[in-house]
């Protein structure tokens, strides 16, 4: 790297004039003056000025409606984890998820906000990208709305460029392609005061003169630089980039001669270069060419080679050549480059033996803390729901309605939402391995233990993600590249146990073990969430040697820097994960309740006197439990078990729920809170007199929970993201019929054994 | 740069070494990956960490490679 001298702590950037109409809103922010010839000048600040910026974080009060006539449209893309969604949400004022890992945003996106006249301007924000020879399907949304591809998306009027400061030279081959789409393109300098923290001093003036495009430094996690970004992309006539990379004149000239010879969408320069350094199998998967196009094609490759290039390899390398020189004119490097601290970091938790230690530890910790700091809250809910049933009882007149809302209603939603606060906890654990960047160094972990299954640890992320909920996980699987690959991680990863296990799970713990201490509890669920990472791993191993037989993928992924998470961010997604929860809570497990509440009531048995048993087997839930009875009693379950089952089948915390109604119809009224319905089950017998929650019963109920297909939304994810039926059919086929093999394994072999 | 010693893969490298890559010798798309990463031929890498996976700097920023691609990766050392 060349050293240079130190640059000023303000630089000024030069944009084009732009001719503020008469009486529009001109710039009033005192760092704009205007340009001795009338031209604006948007006044940028050097990194060391830039961290001190206070700019106010400009969200109008009401953000137009996107897709409006005539907005000008942005789209905003860059490298995977360089701060684009931050970015958005910093501009729009939305909330869109961001957090340490590549493949956040797998999906784009849009907003609007008001530029700097009081315009409407739409932003797309698009997932994260390293190439436009996209490898995934992520990569692939956004190369397809860059080149007007995407037929529900009109081509953008302009790209946003964010580029992560602190690794320059990476994020600008991405750059480098954009230059060639044929529209105006502006790069946001994000994250500039960690690149002044790792001593890279960027000269934005010098880089804007290099690429030929406006640079603007910015923070936008702290929004540093909004103001000149508006201003940018609110100028009358967004310029085209003034350079591209200077390619050897036998890939120009081929490329343009190619160019000619595509349909004229504005980006057919950058799509011929594209063709002509695809990869032969890439190459054969394109199916829109037409033979006479693939000839051209190919003649002109076989003409790069006879004059000594590789043509998949030319562009690349000219590319990085090109961006050699742009970064040694202007970064200037402030000592020699050591051991980062996330290096020293990595050294440890990668390592093949401190790492997986680390890996358990943090597990370990998660399930502990969420029996042990769960509890006071928790606690304080049972209280409140006490004193409510309590109220309600001395309030309400005894009959049908009475018992409808206090062992329906409020025995089902209420005793569900006595697991909210273990939800936010591992929500709360979820974010920060996934705000801290440790969730990358999992995947790297799991690697080699993935690989012997088929896949790379990059599946490992998706799975990981479905500890909180399968639907993001699923979503997730789109950073994979290989179709085979992604459909099995969608296959396993709802083995993976979601937070809507925690309830029941929680619940049968409490009826096994009532006196362990803590951390036997917590270890036990802990062996919950291993046994379905086992099983999501042997039936990835099966489906890669049978249905979906592929190649076992290379990994090759980014790891990103460990950073501080984000406290704040954190807490909106708790707060947007107990929003669904409570919502779900009030919606689908209120009706399902019920629903429960009156199959389980009506008809009711002629004599009066009738026990609590008596009346839920007259019932039509009893008629249905006793029906499905045969089927789960070899699994050690009785009929009342089987009512939770069929309720389960649409969320699987309605079992708790469902538990509750059927022991406090019971009950007569009494109404349950998790220890008192623990205890009822516990003392629950058999015709025999035998309990029918034994320890063996118990872990067969838990080892059908972990590994059942029981939540339509998830299946309803599948059939999106596979864009068929059959999948999600045999889905919850091969789940279920595992979760009764295995259920049946143990309580059967537990018995062989002579354990009860 | 040691000129005279013969080319390894980056598995067989040592962690906390300087290298800088020769060849890459994977298929097409991999070598099209690598390169578009920054792992292109000539490039300065430093070895990170090698267990279930390799992890390696280039330009500064952290990469994990799967054994399997790591040992496409023909390195030669960089003297310090």
């Amino acid at each position: 790297m060349e050293k240079g001298v130190p640059f000023p702590e303000r630089i000024k950037i030069m944009l084009p004039p732009d001719p503020v109409p008469a009486g529009s809103e001109s710039f009033t922010d005192s760092q704009t003056p205007q340009h001795a010839e009338g031209a604006p000048v948007v006044e940028a600040q050097a990194p060391v000025a830039l961290a001190r910026e206070e700019v106010a974080r400009v969200s109008p009060p009401s953000p137009p409606t996107p897709n409006s006539p005539g907005m000008r449209r942005i789209a905003v893309t860059g490298n995977p984890n360089c701060g684009k969604s931050t970015l958005f949400n910093a501009l729009t004022g939305l909330r869109q998820k961001v957090g340490n890992y590549p493949g956040v945003t797998v999906e784009k996106k849009e907003g609007s906000f008001f530029g700097s006249h009081g315009e409407p301007i739409q932003l797309l924000d698009l997932p994260g990208c390293y190439s436009l020879h996209a490898r995934s399907p992520d990569e692939a949304v956004a190369r397809d709305v860059l080149l007007g591809r995407q037929a529900d998306t009109p081509r953008p009027d302009a790209v946003l460029a964010v580029l992560d400061a602190t690794n320059l030279e990476r994020n600008l081959y991405l750059l480098s392609q954009l230059l060639d789409l044929g529209l105006p393109v502006f790069l946001g300098l994000n994250m500039v005061d960690l690149a002044e923290e790792k001593g890279l001093a960027i000269d934005p003036l010098l880089l804007s003169d290099r690429l030929g495009i406006p640079v603007i430094p910015m923070v936008a996690s702290k929004g540093v630089g909004l103001i000149a970004l508006k201003q940018a992309l609110s100028q009358a006539t967004l310029p085209l980039p003034k350079k591209r990379p200077p390619f050897p004149a036998v890939l120009e000239t081929e490329a343009h001669q190619l160019a000619q010879a595509l349909p004229n969408h504005g980006a057919q320069l950058a799509e011929a270069l594209l063709l002509l350094g695809m990869p032969p199998r890439q190459l054969a998967e394109m199916e829109t060419l037409s033979p006479e196009f693939l000839q051209a094609l190919d003649d002109a490759r076989q003409r790069i080679q006879a004059a000594g290039l590789d043509p998949v390899s030319a562009a690349v390398d000219a590319r990085y050549e090109w961006i050699g020189e742009i970064v040694t004119a202007s970064v200037h490097r402030v000592g020699e480059p050591g051991l980062s601290i996330s290096d020293r970091l990595d050294a440890v938790l990668t390592h093949r033996i401190w790492g997986w230690m680390a890996f358990l530890g943090a597990m370990t910790l998660m399930f502990f803390s969420i029996f042990t700091i769960a509890k006071l809250p928790a606690d304080w809910i049972t209280a409140g729901q006490q004193i409510l049933g309590d109220y309600l009882q001395s309030v309400m007149a005894e009959g049908d309605f009475r018992s409808l809302i206090v062992d329906g209603v409020l025995a089902g939603v209420a005793g569900v939402l006595v697991f909210l606060p273990q939800i936010l906890i591992l929500t709360f654990f979820l974010g920060l391995l996934e705000d801290s960047g440790y969730m990358a160094r999992a995947a790297f972990l799991m690697d080699r233990l993935m690989s012997k299954v088929g896949l790379h640890g990059k599946s490992f992320i998706p799975m990981l993600s479905s500890f909180a909920c399968a639907i993001p996980g699923i979503m997730a699987t789109r950073t994979i590249e290989q179709r085979k690959d992604r459909l099995v991680t969608i296959l396993v990863a709802p083995l993976m146990s979601c937070s809507a296990r925690l309830p029941v799970y929680t619940l049968l713990i409490a009826v096994l073990l009532p006196e362990v201490a803590l951390w036997i509890k917590a270890l036990i669920m802990l062996s919950m969430y291993v046994l379905g990472i086992v099983a999501a791993f042997l039936m990835a191993w099966l489906f890669k040697k049978t249905l979906l037989r592929s190649e076992t993928p290379v990994l090759l992924m980014e790891m990103p820097p460990y950073r501080k998470p984000s406290l704040s961010g954190i807490l909106m997604r708790m707060q947007e994960r107990a929003a669904v929860f409570l919502k779900r809570a009030g919606t689908v497990i209120l009706a399902l309740s019920v629903l429960l509440w009156a199959l389980s009531t009506y008809p009711k048995p002629e004599n009066s006197n009738a026990t609590g048993s008596e009346r839920i087997a007259h019932s039509v839930a009893g008629h249905l439990g006793k029906a499905l009875e045969p089927v789960i009693a070899p699994l050690g379950f009785d009929w009342k078990i089987g009512i939770g089952l069929i309720g389960s089948f649409a969320a699987r915390e309605v079992f708790v729920s469902t538990m509750g109604i059927v022991y406090s119809v019971e009950n007569s009224g009494g109404e349950p809170p998790v220890a008192a319905l623990s205890q009822t089950m516990r003392s629950e017998k058999r015709g025999d007199g035998t309990p029918v929650y034994t320890p063996l019963t118990g872990t067969s109920l838990m080892v059908f929970y972990v590994l059942a297909m029981q939540c339509l939304s998830t299946l309803a994810i599948v059939r999106r993201e596979t864009n068929s039926l059959r999948w999600p059919a045999f889905q919850f086929l091969y789940m279920t019929g595992l979760a009764y093999g295995a259920a049946l394994l143990v309580f059967q072999g537990g018995r062989l054994l002579g354990w009860h | 740069m040691s000129a005279a010693s013969a080319p390894f893969t980056l598995c067989s490298a040592k962690c906390g070494q300087r290298l800088r890559i020769m060849a890459l010798v994977a298929c097409a798309e991999d070598c099209l990956r690598l390169r578009e990463l920054g792992l292109c031929e000539h490039t300065e890498v430093r070895k990170l960490s090698d267990g279930a996976a390799i992890l390696c700097s280039v330009y500064g920023v952290r990469l994990a490679l799967g054994r399997d691609l790591g040992a496409r990766v023909l390195v030669e050392p960089i003297a310090a």
